[in-house]
Parts: structure tokens; sequence; C-alpha cells
């Protein structure tokens, strides 16, 4: 019985809070006209998804190049298709899949996890509360200015770490692999369709939704004690890294298979 | 404003703090909650502005029922009332100036040169006017409070809801709060709710007062009737009985 409770739990709050979460998304974009009050403090959040998360992404998007293009690659080596394939495999996988998903993997953890901390913290010290009894939403203070910073820096994380991941395979396909850099970034451009661009885009902006929602939403259910705000981070962490890999699942089943 | 509380209830988890207590705060006057630590008067405080909702039981505002509001509906109505949080809770983010002023530039009531001249007034009233660039942090308790209340004050609010506001500070600087309680109250025309276990307070202060035990309220009176109660619970608390 022991065993099996962890996932029973994940399970029944999964279903129990999307709900919630999705009544919080709903508030967001209700509350957006707060932002113009706001600026500053979006700004801010806009260095922190951004700037702060620029040399994680560079340094991860990089190596994710790297590894695709070393294992497909020496696969295509053997057909002696490398030449032809490897720019267009890498290119399409780091825009469709690679970029979009790592990048909300780095944001969600360098970044989601600590505004989760962040507004947990407030609830705890009775900040929210403050906010409250001044006749200011919370949703409109808290929420917005990190909604809207998110939409706006992680797609374009997104594009700065796909390219990262195009430098990187560049370097193992012309160093490793014998391909001219030329042959690799012609390859690769040519392959390059709209509907591939559209796909990642698309992915990114969701992601950066799901982040940023679901990390103010668990922040803001935070509860009192001292585990609170950690048991918090904790499920920010989990939900929103399962609904992205879910969310990207179906956008890649059913947002054009191009 | 005239607030009014019927049969309010609030259970967390297990623990049933409110248990149906119903309590009058006249418009004007200073009303004062007495009550043990964790008798649940910083929940009813919550209540009075919907920041809790009740189990059961109706918080009437001017005679309009808040319990079963929206966040959004709630607002309006906040703006009008000061809850001053026991711990004198500042956003630790803001300096002094910005908390001060928070309520007044979210709102936009005013241009920003007046929201600073009215921030630098109730700053200079608490005795602060040196202090708008500190950060809550580098402040002592009583000076939190002083700021929390120059913030309530900023909003001109119609009653102000005061939780503890003389816990932890030392006799002159509680004499020196009250009096500023009295004030407010006297020429503002101002509701004052007053949640204390500061007995010198409870009695210099209240036109009325209401005493909470386990979730119930077991004894309302004035201030005299409080002097002569047979409430044995009661006079134990205002004797400071150690088996109270
Ligand atoms: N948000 C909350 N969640 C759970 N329990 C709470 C909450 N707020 C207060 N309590 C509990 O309610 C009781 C009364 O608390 P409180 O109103 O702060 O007492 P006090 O009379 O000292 O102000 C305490 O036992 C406290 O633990
Ligand atoms: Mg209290």
């Amino acid at each position: 019985m022991l065993l099996f409770r962890p996932i029973h739990a994940l399970f029944y709050s999964l279903f129990l809070k999307s709900g919630q979460v999705v009544a919080l998304f709903f508030q967001t974009l209700a509350e957006l006209g707060s932002l113009s009050r706001h600026w500053a403090s979006t700004f801010k959040f806009m260095l922190q998804f951004g700037l702060y998360t620029l040399p994680l992404a560079t340094l991860i998007g990089f190596f994710v190049g790297m590894v695709t293009a070393l294992q497909t690659g020496m696969e295509l080596k053997k057909l002696g298709l490398t030449d032809l394939m490897v720019g267009p495999l890498v290119g399409i996988s780091l825009m469709r899949e690679m970029g979009p998903v790592i990048t909300a993997v780095i944001v969600t953890g360098r970044v989601g996890a600590a505004m989760t901390a962040e507004i947990g913290t407030m609830v705890v010290t009775e900040e929210v509360d403050v906010l409250r009894s001044l006749g200011i939403h919370p949703v409109g203070f808290l929420v917005v200015p990190r909604f809207f910073a998110a939409m706006l820096m992680v797609p374009a994380l997104t594009v700065y770490s796909i390219l990262a991941g195009i430098w990187g395979g560049a370097m193992v396909a012309t160093n490793y692999l014998n391909v001219s850099s030329a042959i690799y970034y012609d390859k690769l451009f040519s392959a390059i369709k709209r509907i591939d661009i559209e796909s990642g885009m698309c992915k990114t902006f969701v992601f950066a939704a799901i982040i940023s929602i679901v990390c103010c939403y668990c922040g803001l259910s935070t509860t009192r004690g001292a585990e609170g705000v950690g048991r918090s981070t904790m499920s920010a962490v989990v939900i929103s890294l399962s609904s992205i890999l879910i969310a990207d699942y179906f956008m890649t089943r059913f947002v054009g298979i191009g | 404003m005239h607030i009014q509380v019927q049969n309010l209830c609030k259970t967390f988890g297990a623990n049933r703090v409110l248990d149906g207590v119903t309590l009058d705060f006249a418009p004007g006057k200073i009303t004062v909650v007495l009550g043990g630590s964790g008798t649940g008067k910083s929940v009813l405080l919550k209540h009075l502005v919907g920041i809790l909702q009740p189990d059961s039981g109706t918080v009437l505002v001017d005679g309009r029922d808040i319990s079963q509001l929206k966040e959004r509906e709630l607002l309006p109505i906040r703006m009008r009332i000061g809850l001053l949080f026991q711990g004198g809770a500042l956003l630790n983010s803001l300096n002094v100036e910005q908390n001060v002023g928070l309520g007044l530039r979210e709102h936009g009531l005013y241009p920003e040169k007046e929201v600073r001249r009215i921030v630098q007034e109730k700053l200079t009233l608490m005795g602060l006017s040196d202090k708008g660039r500190e950060m809550p942090a580098n402040l002592s308790g009583g000076m939190r409070k002083r700021v929390a209340l120059a913030r309530t004050l900023t909003m001109n609010p119609e009653a102000i809801l005061y939780d503890e506001p003389t816990a932890g500070l030392d006799p002159p600087r509680s004499g020196r709060v009250d009096a500023l309680i009295r004030e407010m109250s006297e020429k503002t025309k101002v509701t004052s709710v007053l949640v204390t276990h500061d007995m010198v307070s409870a009695f210099g202060l209240a036109d009325y007062i209401y005493f909470l035990y386990r979730g119930k309220v077991i004894e309302a009176g004035t201030p005299d009737e409080f002097r002569q109660t047979k409430n044995e619970i009661v006079q134990r608390f205002i004797n400071r009985d150690p088996a109270g």
C-alpha cells in the first residue's frame, strides 16, 4: 500500500489541482490590464527569465546540439548519409522538440522553482494577505508580471538555445564527422520548413504559460508551517515538468506532423 | 462604517477556532476584542475583510453580507477598511516609502507627486520621516507596526482593525499608540476594532468589550461592566491569575 501511495497521491493532486490551475490562467488573463502599473517588476522578471538564464541555456543548448549530431552522425555514417542528413536532423529536432522542451526544463528549474519559493514565502509571512487587505488583487500584482515576462522571454530564450544547439552540432559535424560547415549549414537551413518553426514556437508559448501559471499557483497555495514552502516548490517542479512533457506529446501529435 | 458578525464558525482541519461568535462593531466607536493567545482573534479580523471565508455565519459590512463575495467584489470593500496585521506585515521586497504608498499607487488614486506628499505626511505623523528609504528587514518590530499604520492611514479608511498594536512595545510607546488610536477615533469618526490582551489599552480605550474564549464570546459589556464581572475566567484573565 505504502508503495502505491505516492503515485496515487500524485495523480489525485494532479486531477484536483488542474482545474484550479486552469482557473488561475483565466484569472491572469482577466487581470492583464494591471500590467500597466507593474512595468518595473515585469522588467525584473524578464531579466530573470532571459538574461540570467542565458549562460545556462547556452551551455545546455550547445551540448544538446553536440549530442544530437554525434548520436545521429554515427548511425548516418554507416549509411553514408552524414553529409546530407546530419544538419537537417540536428536542426529539425532542435527546432521542433529539443529546443522548446530543454529550454522549458531549464526555466522551470532555474526560474520557476525560485518564483514558487518567493510567492510561497510571501504567503507564509502574510504579505499576500496584506495585498488583499489593501484591496489589491494578488493575481494582478504577483502573477500577471511573471506570466507576461515568461511569455516574452521563454520563446526568446528558446530561439537562442536552438541557435546554440545548431552551433554545437556544427562543431561535432566539422571536427568529428568530417562534414564541412558550409554543407552542414546549407543542408540544415534548406531542410527547415515553416511548419517546423511554427510548431516549435507554438510549443514554447504553451510551455511558458504552463511554467508561469503552475509555479505561481503552487506558490499561492502554499500552506503554513516550516515544510510549506519546500513542499510547494517541489510540487511546482513536478507538476510543471510533467505538464510540459504531456503537453509536448499532444502538440507533436496534433500540431502538424508536416 | 458598521460591521456585524453573526454566528461565525471557522474550522481549520480538526481545529475549531471560531464556534459561532456574534459581535457588533458600532460605527465611530472603539470596540475591543479580548482573549488569550491562539483564541482566534486574528482569524476573526481576517474574516472582517474577507481574507478568510467562514464555514458558516455572516459578516455584514454596512448591512451587506461579504462572506460569500468573490475576490474582485471584495476589493472595493477592503479599500475602505484598514487591517493592521499582528506582525505589522510589510512587503519585504519594497522599502518603507514604497510600502506606505503601495495602496495609493496600485489604485492610481492620485498623481505621483500627490502620492509622495501623502506618504511623507503619514510617515512624519508616525515619527518616521527619515526612514523612507530603509528596507523593512532593518526596522524594529515597533517601527514596522508604525509603517503599517502609516500605510493604513493613507487609504483614509472608514474602519481600522488593529491586531495587537501594542504587543511587544514598551509602556511609553504603548501609551503613544493608544493615544493615536483614540485620536484617530475622535478626529475621523472611524470605526475602530482593537484586538489585544493588553488590559491597560483595553480598559483605557474601549467603548465596548468582547471576551473571546475557546471560540465563543463568553462575556460582553462596557469597561465598567467588565471590572465587575462575575465570570471567573474573565476575572482570572483581568487579574493575571496564573490559574487562568
Ligand atoms: N490559515 C490558517 N490555517 C490553519 N490554521 C490557522 C490559520 N490561521 C490561524 N490558524 C489557527 O487558528 C488558531 C487561532 O489563531 P489566531 O487567530 O492567530 O490566534 P490569536 O487569537 O492569538 O490571534 C491557532 O490555533 C492557529 O494555529
Ligand atoms: Mg493574533
